[in-house]
């Protein structure tokens, strides 16, 4: 991206305005925080995969596109004339968002100009931290859906920077998937904003990572736009899975829903905050965030501040979150059909996540998504009977 | 109460009295006015040295940023009288009370209150307790029940084991500003397997302009006791900012029960920041009432920390932000130890471009096994300048622990209006009906006459700002 955009992007901010980020800070709160978080060492990737299934590979300095979408412009990172967005609304820029926007190391924007109908598949890797850039723009009418993954060639630290532009009567749905088995900090910003009628959908899957962290922001500024997102983590060893969900209501008739749900094992531990800010004159808007958490191991712990700040009187909104075991009931239930307690937990957890997962939107990474879960819920259960 | 016809319009508890005072020390505060403070109320040592400790810790300590900057940022530390004297010697008979000073109460209606229902009054005029009678049976059980200032000097050693133990001079800047400058507020000490069936009552007041008020209450509620409490607060009207910042801390011993009414109705003028903790022991229950309907800003987050197995703590919360106002109110639950259990249930109302806003937390330690926590808060929004905010933390450290949290926020439902106004109610009346509704959780837990004033304060908050809707 040139300058200019970088410039416009910050509102004349430099890095004089920022402080270092602690885990005082509200939007860090929870977090053991690294300190080369106020200063990230960025490297740059050379080696470039082409890996099978995936339309496009990228390591954060380039990318290489294996299967063309009709419909689908890609413009490099560096000639990027224009941002998908000019400027956010709500968005608040801290020193790691600013350190993003200064130092993004590569990426694209992909125009989106027809229908794209089966997932455009992009497999992210990197062995050097790197901040990728993706801006995604879905011109009006148009639809599309993306399928991002962090897999096990995510090898380094990666703090992707993804902006989302909706035209008016748009739709994206996006499946943003984090299961590299490296030791590694995954940070996503990711912003969206939505025209009039617009529709945004992400699906999330959090598993794998040292910590891995999506903050997400979205403006819904038309009037009847809508956004979704629904999603799914487990924890195993020290992990820490962070979502943080900012939705503002700004048109009118504009709707939004939550619903995150997450298992932890051994000492990991997940955050969930989320905020349903519904701003003056949003009338009509109807928003339900639900987060749900089962801690499985003695050591693990869940924090979850589901916020509301609403400036509006005709509204409908709601929310409800809980942390526990499994529901004794339930057991009770599941046990009465003679079935031992080890497999009636192993079937509540996987019908816990069915809930999510079993929608048809999942329906491409159903199967791998429910085996990988049940794969680290076998990890966890065998650790803590060996020890 | 009950008996008299009070006229609780707009404008009724808020008046003032001349001035009349013995001691009136300048503006703001420092070291000199603190040891001043203390060798007037004849304090023991280890008080004026806890109070000047207190002091360097409240003049480090930073404002809080999270919460209404703008509002707190226009409080000016050095513009406010740190301790007022009101009158020489303290009356222990009704007939002692000045006039003016009973005129006031009389309009509080505490005179009936006291002569037909409740156990005991200590009313607060100006930093200092003026009267303070105890009914007489209380006595006769061995409860302690009287103004801070008394106990400090009549039962040092219970105070020095307990005050500061709950609330530490440096919990906050607010907490340390208290600590430094505590005035008044109440002591009460029951006694093992003591029951006092009707509850006490304190009133409070701040009348000097510019007065702030930093009552210091303890309750100390000894192993299978009872107590309930009940504090209301109305404040005259003026134009400039009155601080009111007190501490209460609250110690309930294994199988003992406490229950803590607060009416919060200052004027809207007044700063309320509060720093309210309770601990409790082995299958304790600890219960705080709080109802906030008064000031310019609250901010208030009853605790209770739940320290052995069994013990329960409830907060109640209702909050009824009108225009300009800002209550930021809610609760916190601490589950330190198994079996412990809370429920915390938030009402808040905005209109007229009022803020209301719940923040709370339960946090669960490693180790409070089976530790069960449910939080319920419900927001109404009467207009389109208001707001209302949520802001609940949950940190759960233990995995038996059971935590669940659910919040709606809804305006007045099209269909109740249209029932009741169908059957011949004005939109206005309606309102006040569907609000009085909302919040009956609370104004059931309240004694009849508190009952009838809390639902008079609704209808005249609902109908001062012109119409609903």
């Amino acid at each position: 991206m040139n300058k200019k955009i970088i410039e416009k992007k910050l509102r004349s901010k430099d890095s004089s305005n920022f402080t270092d980020l602690t885990s005082r800070d509200e939007d860090w709160k929870y977090v053991s925080l690294q300190s080369d978080i106020n200063n990230l060492e960025l490297g740059k990737n050379t080696n470039l995969e082409t890996t099978e299934g995936f339309d496009l590979d990228a390591n954060g300095s380039s990318y290489i596109v294996n299967k063309q979408k009709e419909g689908l412009s890609l413009t490099d990172f560096l000639e990027i004339e224009k941002p998908v967005i000019e400027e956010s609304h709500k968005r608040p820029v801290d020193k790691f968002l600013f350190q993003q926007i200064t130092k993004a190391t590569g990426g694209f924007r992909a125009d989106v100009s027809s229908d794209i109908e089966d997932y455009f598949k992009i497999n992210f890797q990197s062995k050097e931290n790197t901040i990728p850039y993706m801006g995604l723009n879905i011109e009006k009418n148009k639809s599309a859906k993306f399928f991002i993954n962090f897999g096990n060639l995510v090898e380094s630290n990666l703090y992707p920077l993804i902006e989302i532009n909706l035209e008016a009567n748009s739709n994206l749905e996006m499946i943003i998937q984090v299961t590299s088995n490296h030791e590694i900090n995954l940070i996503n910003s990711i912003y969206a904003k939505l025209e009039k009628d617009a529709g945004l959908s992400i699906h999330m899957v959090s598993t794998g990572g040292a910590f891995s962290r999506s903050r997400i922001d979205v403006d819904l500024f038309g009037n009847g736009s809508n956004f979704n997102i629904d999603g799914v983590y487990f924890g195993e060893n020290k992990q820490t899975h962070d979502n943080r969900v900012f939705v503002n209501h700004l048109g009118q008739n504009t709707t939004s829903n939550m619903q995150t749900k997450g298992v932890l094992g051994d000492e990991s531990t997940s955050i969930f905050t989320g905020t349903i800010h519904i701003a003056e004159g949003a009338t009509k808007t109807e928003s339900h965030q639900e987060n749900r958490n089962i801690l499985l191991s003695e050591k693990a712990s869940a924090q979850s501040v589901p916020n509301m700040e609403i400036l509006c009187d005709d509204v409908i909104c709601g929310h409800g979150s809980s942390v526990g075991p499994i529901d004794e009931n339930l057991y009770h239930y599941v046990m009465s059909r003679g079935i031992n307690k080890e497999k009636a937990e192993k079937l509540l957890i996987k019908g816990f996540f069915n809930e999510v997962i079993n929608k048809d939107s999942w329906d491409i990474i159903n199967k791998e998504i429910s085996s990988e879960l049940i794969a680290k819920y076998d990890n966890v259960l065998e650790r803590s009977s060996n020890g | 109460m009950a008996n008299i016809d009070i006229d609780l319009g707009k404008y009724s508890l808020g008046w003032s009295d001349p001035e009349k005072n013995v001691f009136k020390p300048e503006k703001g505060l420092n070291e000199d006015i603190i040891r001043k403070m203390s060798e007037i109320k004849e304090e023991p040592e280890w008080m004026l040295e806890y109070r000047l400790d207190a002091y360097k810790k409240f003049l480090k300590k930073p404002m809080p940023e999270w919460v209404a900057k703008e509002k707190l940022e226009s409080l000016d530390f050095d513009d406010i009288y740190y301790y007022i004297k009101p009158t020489e010697g303290q009356a222990d008979s009704w007939d002692m009370v000045p006039d003016e000073i009973k005129e006031t109460y009389e309009k509080l209606g505490i005179p009936q209150a006291e002569r037909s229902y409740l156990a005991g009054v200590t009313a607060q005029y100006e930093s200092e307790v003026v009267y303070h009678k105890n009914r007489e049976d209380l006595e006769e059980l061995g409860v302690l029940f009287c103004d801070m200032d008394t106990a400090v000097r009549e039962y040092p050693e219970l105070v020095k084991e307990y005050f500061g133990t709950v609330i530490p001079s440096a919990d906050n800047k607010f907490a340390a500003l208290n600590s430094a400058v505590w005035s008044g507020g109440s002591f009460i000490y029951v006694p093992k397997g003591v029951h006092i069936e009707d509850p006490l009552q304190a009133y409070f007041r701040i009348n000097a302009e510019n007065m702030g008020q930093f009552e210091r209450t303890l309750i100390l509620v000894d192993e299978g006791a009872s107590v309930h409490y009940i504090e209301g607060c109305s404040a005259p009207v003026y134009t400039t900012d009155a601080l009111h910042s007190a501490v209460v801390e609250i110690v309930v011993k294994a199988s003992g029960k406490c229950r803590y009414t607060t009416i919060q109705n200052w004027s809207n003028d007044v700063f309320n920041l509060v720093t309210k903790r309770a601990q409790a022991y082995g299958n304790a229950t600890m219960e705080w009432i709080d109802a906030n309907i008064g000031s310019s800003l609250t901010v208030k987050y009853p605790s209770v920390y739940l320290m052995e197995p069994g013990a329960h703590g409830e907060v109640l919360s209702v909050a009824f932000a009108n225009s300009e106002q800002h209550q930021d109110t809610g609760a916190k639950m601490v589950h330190l130890a198994p079996d412990t259990t809370s429920l915390i249930t938030s009402k808040s109302i905005s209109k007229g471009g009022g803020r209301g806003a719940y923040r709370g937390l339960v946090r669960v330690e490693d180790g409070a096994e089976t530790a069960k926590s449910f939080v319920r808060c419900d927001a109404l929004i009467l207009d389109d300048n208001s707001r209302s905010d949520t802001y609940p933390y949950m940190e759960i450290e233990e995995s038996t622990a059971e935590i669940g949290h659910e919040a709606t926020v809804s305006k007045v439902g099209e269909d109740q209006l249209f029932y009741l106004m169908s059957r011949g109610l004005s939109e206005e009346e309606a309102t006040s009906m569907i609000v009085a509704g909302f919040v009956e959780e609370f104004t059931k837990t309240l004694p009849m006459e508190y009952a009838m004033e809390f639902n008079k304060l609704i209808e005249i908050n609902m109908i001062e700002a012109g119409a609903v809707g």
